[in-house]
């Protein structure tokens, strides 16, 4: 294969160039360390109109490599303000900012450290990258001891700095696991890019997604006939491979469920046949549902630039569930969607005492664990048929797949959704292998490409955090002929399949309900012959 | 190399210089202390212990006047959900009492440090390069003796001696053939010191990432287990006369004449610096724990509303704008609209 040559293609890189991490810090200290950036390296600025849809200030027209990034006249006291305003309001990152005892135990535990061995990747650096502003303006010792204390001045060097290094981390909370304290690097990372947006800098694959959200309903920007064509689509697959037609209800008053998934599985394969999933189930178990294309998206790219912005991303599920007097809602497979709805929807927009407590119409099951927020994930709802036996499934058809489970870390690590989906899992798939323990369940490593990060301008970045999810990937193909990385998020969905093909070759990247609705048995259907890959079933030998 | 020196010299030569002055001020003072020493000494400790208290107590309520925005616990196991999975109590607390039980195993026994593990072989061999649990094991003898070293300290003021302490003591003695009598946390404590000021000199990245902050307080306990250590075992320091000239104090019956040992005086005033620096450092660490939304926080958010006093107000597209913009889209594809179309 001629290689391309260009630094958003995988193919650019080499393998063993990257595998050649060199972990010794470069020399000096961290302080004098200037930035710099490389292409693959770093995600292109946010476009001043994204900013402009949104409504928020300093928009402007500014690259990476340039020496000045045109900052706003008081760039300087936005920045101050801004952190001194998230100080007040937020007791976990003054604790944050004062307990670290730079003890080093989550530095090779981030992907980004382990595939790039660049110091300022260690999430306790990663922090310090902050603290250090937070000293020099915030506390007595800082002001007067200055680099002996930790502290530095804020120069624009310091915001090139947070932008490359807030960008280079996807607030997956792999580092808090081994943190004495619990330290979340997450924060820091929402509070850097938070302070960065208060200048007009930001990421385009961030406030894109973000700007399209609050203006059609959905991070891809699709109007409500092009979910309504997109939906068609799947539901027109699903019948050649079933010879069931499905009835897909969209912005349907009365229906007792709102269903609201990532609109990134409504577009791009794979999370389309997870789409088809859904559907397939959906209308196997007669579920009174319905699509909504205001709300048509269940992930919050707003989380990744400002708790504001999360806020107003999010505030139209309830609203749409209010609108159209569903009695609760239920949420597809999405990592960082489920995040947002389990830590951050019912404090911001909630109390949702419009909405009913979740229950199942077939097992007739109360979800007394979603009773405030009233909105369950679709793998405990899944997983909750499968232990009342309601579900017809044959595992044979799922016969050419050897899975191995990715958990996302939004799952893993902010809600605890290990063991649902491996449930529903083992019924659809007979052959499933674990990675090993310390890349799974609240350990789990990274797919790169998450909270913002899944660009392919910043490839470098990606296949590096990607590294050591693809080698335990490799491991499981290597030993078990693993073949299918299964996985609960859309942007692993995306992600995870460029660090399959580069990592773990001859790995494809599928959702738990691609594998639902291939093994689902439905009433009236044709005899299966494909999956909804339209590849032969594998069984039968 | 050359800058990399600056570094460490700077923060490295900073926190031993504070130690060294540290130790030299109560070396120039006890040649100054005459008779009436033990009143100072109470003065001084007064002083200190307030010093302690009071900016320990200020910076909690400060951070305690901030909001927890947002309940954030980190999970480590499985959450409470469908009745057919079982739920991990100790790793993803659901109740105020499985939260006790996860403080318990993560901050006394340190259970996150123990989580760090070598990497899998096979997965991402080449990527691994931490040190598994010795940072555990470092960490658990550092605190355990030390928590053990004030115990025992605590007879020094305590009369009587709380039958704990003295069983302690007990416990704590390693040699009984040897005389005087060495206690296992005379040996473990400065070894722990030693092993985690080795590490940080040692490993390269957090070499790279310690500051004078991180190094002072393990000097300076350094500094304090060597002179406590003078004073039994070579300079048998008389600790008896000591405990009656501050007892006789408290009851208004000074029992000494004689000037105190010099070590005394510089093992104790480093201990009230090491009073004084603790809530102005990293040592927060200690109460700053015990309040980590991340650990302490019970993962029932979907089930019980947490509640931001600063819940801004924020500017949200309205579905009535959002249709007034795609209506005529939405009748054309036969999507129900709430207003009819009023053409263009």
């Amino acid at each position: 294969m001629a290689a391309p040559r260009k630094p958003d293609q995988p193919e650019f890189y080499q393998r063993s160039v990257l595998e050649r991490i060199d972990c010794t810090p470069s020399v000096g200290s961290w302080m004098r360390t200037p930035v710099s950036f490389q292409a693959g390296g770093y995600l292109h600025p946010a476009k001043p109109k994204n900013l402009e849809i949104l409504g928020l200030p300093n928009g402007h027209a500014w690259s990476p490599l340039d020496e000045d990034w045109k900052l706003p006249a008081d760039w300087e006291r936005i920045v101050l303000d801004g952190l001194r305003e998230r100080l007040e309001s937020s007791r976990t990152l003054r604790i944050f900012m004062e307990t670290c005892v730079r003890c080093g135990a989550c530095a090779e535990k981030c992907p980004f450290y382990m595939g790039s061995g660049d110091p300022k990747n260690m999430p306790v650096l990663r922090a310090e990258l902050i603290r250090s502003i937070y000293r020099k303006y915030f506390t007595v010792t800082g002001r007067v001891l200055g680099e002996l204390a930790g502290a530095r001045e804020l120069t624009p060097e310091v915001i090139k700095e947070w932008f490359k290094y807030f960008y280079q981390c996807t607030e997956c909370r792999r580092c808090a696991v081994f943190c004495p304290y619990g330290i979340d690097t997450a924060e820091f990372t929402m509070l850097g890019r938070d302070l960065l947006l208060r200048l007009g800098i930001s990421a385009n694959w961030v406030m894109e997604p973000a700007a399209n959200c609050y203006r059609t309903g959905n991070h891809l920007g699709i109007q409500p006939q092009g979910i309504k064509d997109s939906l068609e689509f799947l539901a027109d697959e699903l019948e050649e491979v079933t010879g069931v037609r499905v009835e897909i209800p969209i912005n349907r008053k009365g229906a007792d469920i709102l269903f609201v998934t990532p609109s990134g599985d409504l577009m791009a394969d794979p999370g389309t046949y997870t789409a088809m999933g859904y559907l397939a189930l959906f209308h196997e178990l007669g579920l009174n549902y319905t699509f909504s294309t205001y709300a048509s998206e269940g992930g919050n790219f707003g989380l990744f630039a400002s708790p504001e912005l999360m806020k107003r991303l999010n505030a139209k599920i309830y609203a749409e569930a209010k609108r159209l007097g569903v009695k609760w809602i239920l949420g597809g497979e999405c990592g960082h969607m489920w995040r947002v709805v389990h830590q951050y929807m019912d404090t911001m927009n909630g109390p949702a005492d419009f909405l009913e407590v979740p229950i199942s119409p077939v097992t007739g099951t109360r979800f007394e664990h979603a009773r405030g927020t009233k909105m369950l994930h679709i793998a405990e709802f899944t997983a909750d048929l499968i232990a009342h036996g309601r579900l017809k499934l044959d595992p044979s058809r799922n016969a050419a797949v050897r899975a191995t489970f990715h958990d996302s870390c939004n799952p893993a690590r902010s809600m605890g959704l290990l063991e649902e989906p491996r449930a529903v899992l083992r019924s659809v798939c007979r052959e499933f292998h674990e990675m090993p323990e310390d890349t799974i369940r609240e350990r789990t490593l990274c797919c790169g490409g998450g909270a913002g990060l899944g660009a392919d301008e910043n490839m470098e970045v990606r296949l590096r955090a990607g590294m050591g999810r693809g080698k335990a990937v490799a491991y499981v193909r290597d030993t078990h002929a693993v073949n299918t990385l299964v996985t609960i998020c859309a942007i692993d969905r995306a992600t995870l399949t460029t660090v399959c093909d580069y990592w773990a070759e001859g790995v494809h990247v599928a959702g738990l309900h691609e594998l639902v609705g291939n093994a689902l048995v439905m009433k009236g259907e044709k005899p299966r012959t494909e999956n909804f890959r339209r590849e032969p079933l594998g069984g039968g030998e | 190399m050359l800058r990399a020196g600056r570094h460490l010299s700077l923060h490295l030569g900073g926190a031993l210089g504070a130690v060294v002055v540290a130790c030299a001020v109560p070396a120039l003072i006890a040649r100054l202390l005459g008779a009436r020493w033990p009143l100072l000494v109470v003065a001084v400790a007064v002083l200190v212990v307030l010093a302690f208290a009071t900016t320990f107590v200020w910076k909690v309520l400060r951070w305690m006047r901030a909001p927890v925005a947002f309940r954030i616990p980190l999970t480590v196991g499985q959450q409470k959900s469908i009745a057919s999975v079982s739920h991990s109590r100790g790793g993803n607390p659901h109740s105020a009492g499985e939260v006790l039980l996860r403080v318990l195993l993560d901050i006394v026994l340190f259970r996150p440090l123990f989580r760090a593990t070598p990497t899998a072989p096979g997965t991402a061999r080449g990527l691994s390069h931490g040190m598994g649990r010795w940072l555990w094991f470092m960490a658990v003898t550092f605190h355990a003796s030390l928590l053990i070293i004030v115990l025992r300290h605590l007879r020094l003021f305590l009369s009587p001696v709380p039958a704990l302490v003295a069983v302690l003591e007990r416990f704590d003695v390693a040699t009984e053939m040897v005389l005087p009598k060495v206690h296992l946390t005379s040996v473990v404590f400065p070894l722990a010191l030693l092993l985690l000021l080795g590490r940080r000199l040692l490993l390269m990245r957090v070499r790279y990432i310690s500051l004078a902050a991180d190094y002072f307080p393990l000097l300076l306990m350094l500094a304090i287990a060597s002179t406590g250590l003078v004073m039994r075992h070579v300079a048998r320091t008389d600790v008896i006369s000591v405990k009656q000239a501050i007892m006789g104090l408290s009851t208004w019956a000074p029992a000494s004449t004689s000037r105190p040992d010099i070590w005394l005086v510089i093992h104790v005033f480093l201990v009230g610096v090491l009073l004084v620096y603790f809530p102005l450092s990293k040592l927060m660490h200690m109460p700053g724990v015990l309040l980590s939304p991340t650990l302490t926080m019970a993962n029932s958010n979907r089930e019980r509303r947490h509640i931001n006093p600063r819940n801004p107000d924020v500017v949200t597209m309205h579905y009535a704008d959002y249709e007034d913009v795609f209506r005529d889209r939405m009748i054309e594809a036969g999507l129900p609209v709430e207003k009819a179309s009023q053409g263009k």
